[in-house]
């Protein structure tokens, strides 16, 4: 059974984009994952067993009972490092995410209503940032501003910054030209009107699949970071930190990597999901999930309304091929019927062309 | 007919375009629609038909000239005084394709009822009129709960012809209406403005295609590179075309008049219309 077909069928009109996306198999293990890296995030230092700087001389051991995950080369509770590294390497992707949104996305969509000066500005800037050698430049900013996970995020969260800009200003670009947005626009619409009505709803979702991206490539940009010793400094327990230590004691506990690792890829991977997840939830794949839902059918699903689309009435079925004049006043002046192969148009304008 | 116009368009010129690639698009069109009437307006395909509507709606900047709708100027108006102008809804637009016309990410009822909602009215009142304007053009109100995706060509057409009518217009421009539908649909859709005729909405129906025009309207502007080279009833438009331009497009038409013309014929035509352009 498909995770479509045994969610419950949604109202006519209660699908809220939150409603559609839970639909998906996907979204809800990246959303039972990164509940529990939100967990570790938050409540990780509190959770570990032992103090993370705490050095013992039983150094290198083996998994057990006493630490789960056995020690690293000081003797301090890999468990417990992990644990408390947490919300260092969660909060850092959050902080490029959140830095390369506000840098990146506001002024995507602006470039779109502050006029030409505006547009060709960011855009020159956008250029410049993608031009950057990516560890350079973090490494120059935290020499720069100072060796802490704010400074090395910043500078990454900068370096990010054009996706979002990018993906913000194709959809915003592609909403505002839109002739349902000039629709609106006749009919009275203000700016901040089509902005909150048209386009906001095409932004966001490839917003929202950037995002989910960015956080999985942001945490690995901190575990790398971290594992450089660039932005937080040893002792300090990091994912990456953990994982740069455990490397250079490969002899004794060959498989002790597997830990960080493995916990960076879950975490990476449920972003990639989340963000796999929004993209089919939203737009036309969206629609036709919650179409599929609507009638119950699943996958298969054919019957969606007994009216849509309407079969063709009988006069409909018999114009079929050509075209009549409805009016039969206006026939009686114009004696016009045109089967609808011939259009005057087109050989009006090649002759024009000549 | 009375005399009075409920759009007078007078001299307008538009110029498209910056710099070395600016052109003039339209040049000097005078023309007027008396109330009720139905008007249709022909040519090719970058003869500046559908400029002429969005100078008329004030999507673009005209370069010069008038256009008036009972009266009142439209050229040269501040932005908030075209939004306060458009709120009243005294001239809408149809656009020719339907599925880029409509928000496919808004129910047909929410895009039908957009235009009451930017006045303010609440939500059961717009629920109720969508209700109306969708029986109006022989659509099922149960439809408003649905995406376009989820519609034919046609019903999403003539969805687009509700929302225009939602505002109770004085003139409604369609801008190529049928073109983007298949011959049923063309039909049903035609029958639908042809059905408009008898309530008091003023109809100015762009098309290339004589054929879908000069079923439904009265009279028939024929437009060739800016400037309007015919003005007179669709009968005599089609029977007995003046303009040498006019003559082409409808002896392009085999099925349109028992006399097609000849290559010979065509030839001569273009030569009589190359030295009308002078």
């Amino acid at each position: 059974m498909t995770a479509t077909a045994s969610a419950p069928p949604v109202s006519a009109r209660g699908a809220s984009p939150l409603a559609t996306i839970v639909r998906l198999r996907s979204a809800r293990i990246a959303g039972v994952i990164l509940l529990g890296v939100l967990v570790l995030a938050t409540l990780g230092p509190t959770l570990a067993p032992y103090d993370p700087l705490q050095n013992t001389s039983d150094i290198l051991a083996a998994p057990s009972a006493a630490h789960w995950l056995g020690t690293d080369y000081l003797g301090r509770d890999v468990l417990s490092r992990l644990l408390a590294g947490s919300p260092v390497s969660v909060l850092g992707a959050v902080q490029v995410t959140v830095i390369a949104l506000v840098v990146g996305a506001l002024p995507g969509i602006l470039s779109v209503y502050l006029g030409r000066v505006f547009e060709w500005l960011t855009l020159r800037v956008v250029d410049t940032l993608i031009a950057l050698p990516f560890l350079v430049f973090a490494v120059a900013m935290t020499a720069l501003l100072g060796n802490g996970i704010t400074q090395a995020m910043l500078a990454v969260g900068l370096l990010v910054s054009p996706i979002f800009y990018r993906v913000a200003r194709a959809a915003a670009l592609e909403a505002v030209g839109a002739q349902y947005a000039e629709a609106a626009q006749l009919a009275g619409a203000s700016t901040w009107w089509i902005v909150r009505r048209h386009v906001i709803a095409k932004v966001l979702p490839p917003i929202g699949v950037a995002l989910a991206n960015t956080m999985g490539a942001g945490l690995v940009v901190v575990a790398s970071l971290t594992f450089l010793g660039i932005g937080v400094q040893p002792p300090a327990p990091t994912w990456g930190g953990v994982l740069a230590s455990d490397l250079g004691y490969l002899g004794y506990r060959p498989y002790a990597p597997l830990f960080p690792t493995v916990l960076i890829m879950l975490t990476v991977w449920a972003f990639n999901l989340l963000a796999d997840a929004i993209r089919d939830a939203s737009g036309a794949s969206g629609r036709a999930l919650l179409h599929r839902a609507r009638g119950g059918l699943g996958r298969t699903g054919t019957a969606v309304a007994p009216s849509v689309p309407s079969p063709p009435t009988p006069s409909e079925r018999d114009a079929e091929g050509a075209v009549c004049v409805p009016s039969e006043s206006a026939a009686s002046e114009a004696p016009v019927s045109v089967a609808s192969a011939s259009d005057p148009s087109d050989t009006a304008s090649e002759r024009g062309t000549r | 007919m009375s005399g009075d116009s409920v759009l007078q368009v007078r001299d307008l010129d538009v110029h498209l375009g910056r710099g070395t690639a600016r052109q003039h698009v339209i040049r000097g069109a005078t023309f007027r629609l008396r109330p009720g009437e139905a008007v249709g307006l022909i040519g090719e395909t970058g003869s500046g038909k559908s400029t002429i509507a969005r100078a008329i709606l004030g999507l673009v900047r005209p370069s010069g000239g008038s256009v008036q709708v009972d009266g009142h100027e439209l050229v040269r108006r501040s932005a908030g005084a075209w939004r306060r102008l458009r709120r009243e809804g005294a001239v809408q637009y149809v656009f020719q394709d339907p599925l880029r016309s409509l928000d496919p990410d808004h129910r047909v009822g929410d895009s039908v009822g957009e235009p009451l909602r930017i006045r303010g009215v609440a939500g059961p009142e717009v629920r109720e009129r969508v209700a109306e304007e969708l029986r109006r053009v022989n659509l099922d109100p149960a439809l408003a709960d649905r995406f376009p995706s989820e519609l034919s060509g046609g019903q999403r057409q003539r969805i687009a012809i509700a929302r225009a009518l939602i505002t109770k217009p004085r003139v409604l421009i369609l801008d190529e209406p049928v073109s983007a539908l298949d011959s049923a649909n063309r039909v049903a859709v035609l029958r639908l403005l042809e059905s408009l005729r008898a309530s008091d909405v003023t109809l100015l129906f762009i098309s290339h295609d004589l054929g879908s025009v000069a079923g439904v309207t009265d009279r028939t502007l024929v437009l060739h590179q800016g400037r309007i080279v015919e003005d007179g009833p669709t009968s005599r438009v089609v029977n007995a075309p003046a303009h040498p331009y006019t003559r082409l497009l409808i002896g392009s038409a085999p099925t349109l008049r028992s006399g097609a013309i000849d290559a010979d014929e065509r030839a001569l035509l273009r030569a009589e219309l190359a030295a009308s352009e002078g």
